[in-house]
């Protein structure tokens, strides 16, 4: 992508090029094109366009009031649905949850407080509808009778435009053979009249297919039939039944049903050659026939099954069992994405869907540690025997289990395209050449598309699953994810979850503090934004700010974690405080003997941590969180962050249970970061609280820096500091931690010598092998295209 | 003898002060500063005024996040 | 009880003169409470009422009722009090217009005030009542609106009137817009804002008579307003038979939506349930009432703009969140162009309006000096009863940022001052600093810098100071 190399020119040693998202906005900050490429990006990021942004801008006055109608007994609906495919939910219904549950399916969710919650239709949450196994009709239909308004006509034109297409064909696995299947034999024929698709096209290859003898097509008689899931669950059919019942029809006018169809269905097929899957996926892309990719696991007898299930003990929460029944719906089990908030217990989605599919697993996270943390909770959650686990990152390279397994692994492991050591040669190659019945693909919003790329083609699976807590990327590639993946199967309400005990109850606030007379002098002088950086975080009404809170927490109980992207903040502070600190060049054995004492000593209530904590560190249970210098805008970070205590925890008189607290320098540009990365988590209906004033504060006589003496002393160190004091810490290579760029791995003694070698500087473009190919190799879908009227 | 200025006299907080401190160069008017938190400004009038309050205004601004902030 | 209220802020004469009227007087003991009634009508037949005897009226347990009664009367002048040689010889007597004027009320009570005996019938449709009812409801909300939008045209009557009172001002560029107490009037019910209107318009008029501008008094239109009251709802009346002034007032009262004519020319005038309750003081909220009844749309037909007080809580419109966005659910043009004056509005739909509350869009209000109480008093007034049940009718954490956002605005103070420094003793410098602040011109000093600041008006006097001690 020529992008990407524009970047590149810019960068200096490193020819590290954007595979790791965060690159992108940290150089344009620190490059000083603070405010212009800021507004740039937000309205790039900014999600959920409307239907038809073309003409206007975001933030228009949409006047609807003559256009559309209302009903008469509007007040017993709860939603309204605008012309522009933007929808209103009232919670208050009492049809709230099939009505939400119906939303959820079909839009995405804009925001969703506490009594008006917000959606968009677009053409990618129609596809994932369709996918689920909604009809045109029923959409129309069930929106139509929720809605308070008559459905708007571009709305229903708009539903049948984009799923006139989705959803028609299907990839099926089976039996080891690749099909391409429809309910629609016009559709097949259509596909089969593309010279791709037709040379693709084989004979059928199993003795019991039946043949139409008009098309030339295998026809199947399918039973559809929610699958078990694991755990004695029964998938849903797609729609709630409240939404086609009767019951709620004597409350709204009567419509005709369009059920979903549960009844027998033929579907016709062809089967195509193994070796050209991918090209039939990017024609029929292309043709606009996207294909869902399924798994008939029940029926494969080919590949050997994983004695896997659940534990009898293992609890699993109704939204865990919502989203697992969207993948096993019809009875196969569908690609797609799955997600829940932090701490919500993504991993135990993904080992129950392991459980109802068993067959190999493969698991791919985004830190040696992680690693760890899956391999536990897979022996948490389920029965599986030690010697059907393995491990497969740059420090341990266990051998496949011979018949059925689960992998887990990293992403840089497998998208490694460079040389490989022996051991990790030959696993590899077992990796590649097993079919794997599910990957799990943790944390998805983190990988960079280029990464997903090489690890699906490199890897052979019949079903992807991706977990995540947000489909937020910073780098615009979230239809790249869909189309990679899979359609998004779920989504989970972080104020349900709240509500429901499922997630704590979190206080978030935003602490002002202002900038000392002389820091903020230095402040306004200094153009280097670095340096700007730092006189904001080491601000001493900050660390006064940190130091009261630390103390407040500390006297009620509370466990509390400092997070500081800045590393020379992060010393001074816990130095200065006394505190544990933990960061990149901390020895593993010294962090464990640290989160060691934080868990268990009750002396060690605080410790500091810096970016390391965002993902490679298994960082235990804690009440509070300080923020004191974060990397910029992230609303990813913000969120994941926040994960850390929204685990649940027991009640303590109904109110909040967890803290959260953002330090800000006032009136400077950390303000402006600080409010962008709340936006995630505002739209989830959390509030951040500003706090302007810290009672008692400034009478306080113990706290550091109240003499203007220590204060100056203090500025005088950092404008002391170097530039490189403000950039945000450069963690040292690790070579499964995809955050950290992942060049080669420092050798270490004692291990095998023959560590990944060095090759072109370490360029990430280079190590996954796809130097200067494209790495999108096919076109996204064209309804994606400006030209199409009514879409994205 | 006793000098005497007329013009604006200034109360406001500390980075704010800064601020004001900062921009008199730029927006080419004289400053007298007389403590942390207050300012005396030389001949001044409504005219300045308005640029020290257009400047802190445009500060504040560009320290503000929204979510409706179009493309420069 | 505005129309009272304002009564006792007249001065003697003026009252003297209004009780030259009968109908008047008889308004206001109609609109009086019980017990100030009776004391009137205890008084009527007699000259003088020697005070002690007086006290006897009330039991010892209501005396404070007693007073209050008496002070009513005698701020209104209508009880005068004799001062005797002494306390003891205090007396009070009714104000002899007052007795008179009531005394025939009550001796010729079938005396018409305007006659529809004539034989002229309307030949136009005859409003009935619910008819004049939303006539009000219209011509008032044309006055808000104005208020509330720069696209409506008002009157000239109007424009001025609002310009007066103050509720709207003239900026730089001759446009008009609303002012802080424009915004406090829109959050009032109906009563208080026609009668604040109705006072301007009557101190103008007064103003305006005192210059020989026109024929026209305050009494005048006073004594027509009383007049007004006794009408009855529903029934037409003569234009005809007013005098030219009337006829005058007229024109101006159907802005207001107090009467009801069918053109400017019209033979007949109507007056509507505004004008008659109007002295009674109902304190119904007009916008309230239309805001309800349209979104109880489906019954119409039954619906009459209710003397009954409908709960504020259940008119309540106003959802907002914690993400700042605010959900109305109403389909009044005004209340949407309200609330576009601190809301960035983004959605309307028959009965929703969705907006969002920004710095941009609060800030706006706050230049246009709206402040942030009246914004979080005025959607806290007006929240939607499942806001309300939900425990916040406003967000803390919206109303904590509103409030900041207005405090960002004020962070420099300035005042215009003169600094002295370069003092060329000390004790120069002590001696002007003590001066300063005997004087009350002092503002800040430092004795380091030798510096002192005082205030402009301090200016001479110090220098003079200056020039006689240490020249």
């Amino acid at each position: 992508m020529t992008d990407s190399r524009k970047r590149k020119d810019r960068s200096t040693n490193t020819t590290k090029t954007y595979n790791t998202w965060t690159d992108f906005e940290e150089e344009l900050e620190e490059s000083g094109e603070f405010n212009q490429s800021i507004k740039k990006t937000n309205s790039v990021t900014s999600n959920n366009n409307n239907i038809n942004t073309e003409t206007e801008g975001k933030g228009s006055f949409h006047d609807f009031s003559k256009k559309c109608g209302l009903k008469k007994d509007d007040k017993t609906r709860p939603l309204w649905v605008c012309p522009d495919g933007h929808i209103f939910l009232e919670t208050f219904s009492p049809i709230y949850k099939q009505a939400s549950d119906f939303l959820v399916a079909i839009s995405e969710p804009v925001c969703r407080p506490q009594l008006i919650h917000e959606y968009q239709l677009t053409p990618y949450s129609l596809y994932a509808a369709v996918s689920v196994g909604l009809e045109t009709n029923d959409i129309i239909t069930v929106l139509n009778r929720l809605s308070k308004l008559y459905l708007p006509k571009e709305v229903e034109q708009f539903i049948r435009q984009c799923t006139q297409s989705y959803g028609k064909v299907k990839l099926v696995l089976q039996k080891n053979k690749y099909f391409v299947e429809s309910a629609y034999p016009e559709v097949l024929e259509f596909l089969l009249k593309d010279s791709t698709i037709a040379s693709s096209r084989i004979k059928p290859t199993l003795e019991e297919s039946v043949i139409d003898p008009k098309t030339g097509l295998i026809i199947n008689k399918v039973e559809i039939v929610g699958a078990q899931i694991s755990g004695g669950l029964q998938a849903n059919q797609s729609l709630d039944p409240v939404l086609k019942n009767d019951a709620l029809t004597s409350l709204l006018e009567e419509e005709e049903e369009d059920t979903v169809n549960n009844s027998d269905q033929h579907f016709h097929s062809f089967e195509i050659n193994s070796q050209m899957v991918e090209e039939v996926k990017k024609r029929c892309i292309q043709l606009d026939y996207p294909v869902l990719e399924e798994y008939d696991f029940r029926n494969d007898t080919v590949n050997p099954n994983l004695n896997i299930d659940l534990k009898p003990t293992t609890m699993i929460r109704p939204y865990q069992e919502k989203s697992l029944s969207k993948m096993f719906g019809n009875g196969r089990a569908r690609s797609g994405i799955i997600v829940l908030p932090c701490g919500a217990g993504k991993s135990l989605s993904g080992i129950t869907a392991a459980c109802t599919v068993k067959k190999s697993i493969l698991v791919l996270c985004t830190s040696a540690v992680s690693v760890e943390q899956w391999k536990y909770q897979f022996k948490l959650w389920s029965n599986i025997e030690e010697k059907m686990i393995s491990k497969f990152t740059s420090d341990n390279k266990e051998k496949l289990c011979s018949l059925a397994g689960v992998t887990i692994t990293t992403y840089t492991m497998v998208a490694f395209g460079g040389r490989r050591s022996a051991d990790s040669l030959k696993i590899m190659n077992e990796i590649t050449n097993r079919e794997w019945g599910l990957v799990l693909l943790d944390e998805v919003h983190v990988v960079p598309a280029a990464m997903f790329r090489k690890v699906l083609t490199v890897t052979k699976a019949h079903c992807k699953l991706g977990l995540t807590a947000t489909l937020l990327r910073e780098d615009e590639k979230i239809q790249d994810l869909n189309f990679l993946i899979g359609p998004k199967l779920y989504e989970a309400n972080w104020l349900d979850l709240q509500k429901s005990g499922f997630l704590a109850n979190v206080s978030c606030s935003e602490v002002w503090c202002p900038m000392s007379a002389e820091f903020y002098k230095e402040y306004l002088i200094n153009d280097s934004q670095c340096k700007k950086k730092l006189l904001y975080t080491m601000n001493p009404n900050k660390f006064r700010a940190c130091e009261y809170l630390i103390k407040f927490h500390e006297q009620r109980g509370d466990k509390i974690i400092v997070f500081s992207d800045n590393v020379y903040a992060l010393q001074k502070y816990a130095k200065g405080l006394g505190k544990y600190f933990i960061y990149g060049p901390t020895s593993g054995h010294e962090r464990m003997s640290i989160l060691s004492k934080f868990q268990h000593d009750p002396k060690v209530r605080t410790i500091f941590i810096s970016k390391v904590g965002d993902t490679s560190i298994d960082i235990p249970e804690a009440t509070v969180i300080i923020q004191v210098s974060s990397h910029y805008g992230s609303r990813r970070q913000e969120a994941q962050r926040l994960g850390r205590i929204l685990r649940p925890k027991p009640k303590s008189d109904g109110l909040y249970n967890a803290f959260f607290y953002s330090l800000v320098s006032k009136d400077t540009q950390e303000m402006y970061y600080s409010t962008k990365r709340q936006q995630f988590l505002i739209d989830q209906g959390y509030s951040f609280k500003v706090i302007s004033e810290l009672p008692g504060l400034d009478q306080d006589p113990t706290l550091k820096y109240t003499s203007k003496q220590e204060q100056l002393e203090l500025l005088g160190q950092v404008l002391g500091e170097g530039e490189d004091s403000g950039k945000n810490e450069t963690l040292e290579e690790d070579f499964d931690d995809i955050t950290r760029g992942g060049t080669a791995k420092k050798q270490k003694p004692g291990t095998n010598p023959t560590a990944v070698s060095r090759t072109t500087g370490g360029s990430m473009k280079a190590l996954s092998g796809a130097n200067d190919v494209n790495y999108m190799e096919y076109q996204t879908p064209s309804i994606y295209n400006k030209n199409r009227p009514l879409k994205k | 003898m006793v000098h005497v200025y007329k013009g604006l006299f200034l109360e406001c907080d500390p980075p704010t002060k800064q601020f004001v401190e900062y921009i008199s160069k730029q927006e080419h008017f004289e400053v007298i500063v007389l403590d942390e938190t207050h300012l005396f400004l030389q001949a001044a009038d409504e005219k300045i005024i308005n640029t020290i309050q257009r400047r802190i205004d445009d500060l504040q601004n560009q320290n503000t996040y929204s979510v409706f902030d179009k493309d420069q | 009880m505005k129309v009272f209220q304002y009564l006792t802020t007249l001065d003697a004469r003026d009252l003297e003169d209004l009780y030259k009227d009968s109908w008047t007087c008889q308004a206001i003991v109609r609109s009086l409470p019980p017990r100030a009634k009776q004391y009137i009508f205890k008084m009527l037949m007699v000259d003088t009422y020697p005070l002690t005897i007086a006290k006897d009226w009330s039991q010892h347990s209501s005396n404070h009722q007693h007073k209050e009664a008496l002070k009513k009367l005698f701020d209104l002048k209508i009880i005068l009090l004799n001062r005797g040689k002494q306390q003891s010889e205090q007396s009070i007597q009714l104000n002899p217009l007052f007795q008179e004027n009531i005394k025939s009320a009550l001796v010729e009570f079938d005396k018409v005030i305007f006659s529809n005996s004539s034989n002229i019938k309307d030949t136009n449709k005859i409003p009935n009542i619910n008819d004049l009812d939303n006539y009000s409801k219209k011509q008032w909300e044309q006055v808000l609106y104005f208020l509330s939008d720069d696209a409506a045209q008002p009157s000239k009557f109007i424009s001025d009137l609002l310009l007066s009172s103050n509720l709207t001002r003239r900026d730089q560029d001759g446009s008009l817009s609303i002012t802080s107490d424009g915004f406090k009037f829109l959050l009032k019910d109906v009563y208080t804002q026609i009668w604040t209107l109705l006072i301007v318009y009557l101190n103008d008029l007064e103003k305006k008579r005192r210059e020989g501008l026109t024929q026209g008094s305050r009494n005048d239109l006073l004594g027509f307003l009383f007049r007004l009251s006794f009408l009855q709802l529903g029934k037409g009346y003569l234009v005809g038979e007013l005098t030219e002034l009337q006829k005058e007032y007229l024109i101006c009262l159907k802005q207001f939506g107090l009467i009801y004519m069918k053109s400017d020319a019209s033979l007949f005038f109507y007056p509507t349930r505004l004008i008659i309750s109007l002295t009674t003081g109902k304190t119904l909220s007009l916008i309230q009432t239309l805001a309800v009844d349209k979104i109880n749309s489906s019954s119409n037909s039954a619906n009459t703009v209710a003397s009954s007080t409908i709960e504020k809580k259940e008119s309540g419109y106003i959802v907002l969140e914690t993400n700042y966005r605010l959900y109305a659910y109403t389909a009044s043009s005004l209340q949407i162009s309200l609330l576009s004056l601190f809301v960035k509005m983004l959605y309307r739909l028959p009965n929703l309006a969705v907006g969002i509350i920004t710095r941009e869009s609060i800030r706006t209000a706050l230049i246009h000096g709206i402040t942030a109480d009246q914004i979080i008093d005025f959607i806290r007034h007006n929240a939607h009863p499942n806001a309300v049940n939900n425990g916040q009718p406003i967000p803390d954490v919206v109303a904590e940022q509103i409030l900041l956002w207005e405090q960002e605005r004020n962070r420099i103070t300035y005042t215009k001052s003169v600094l002295y420094n370069s003092f060329p003793t000390t004790d120069c410098y002590h001696a002007t600093l003590k001066f300063a602040k005997e004087q009350d011109y002092y503002i800040w000093s430092n004795d380091q810098l030798k510096t002192l600041v005082v205030n402009e008006n301090g200016n001479d006097p110090i220098r003079n100071f200056i020039k006689k001690n240490f020249a």
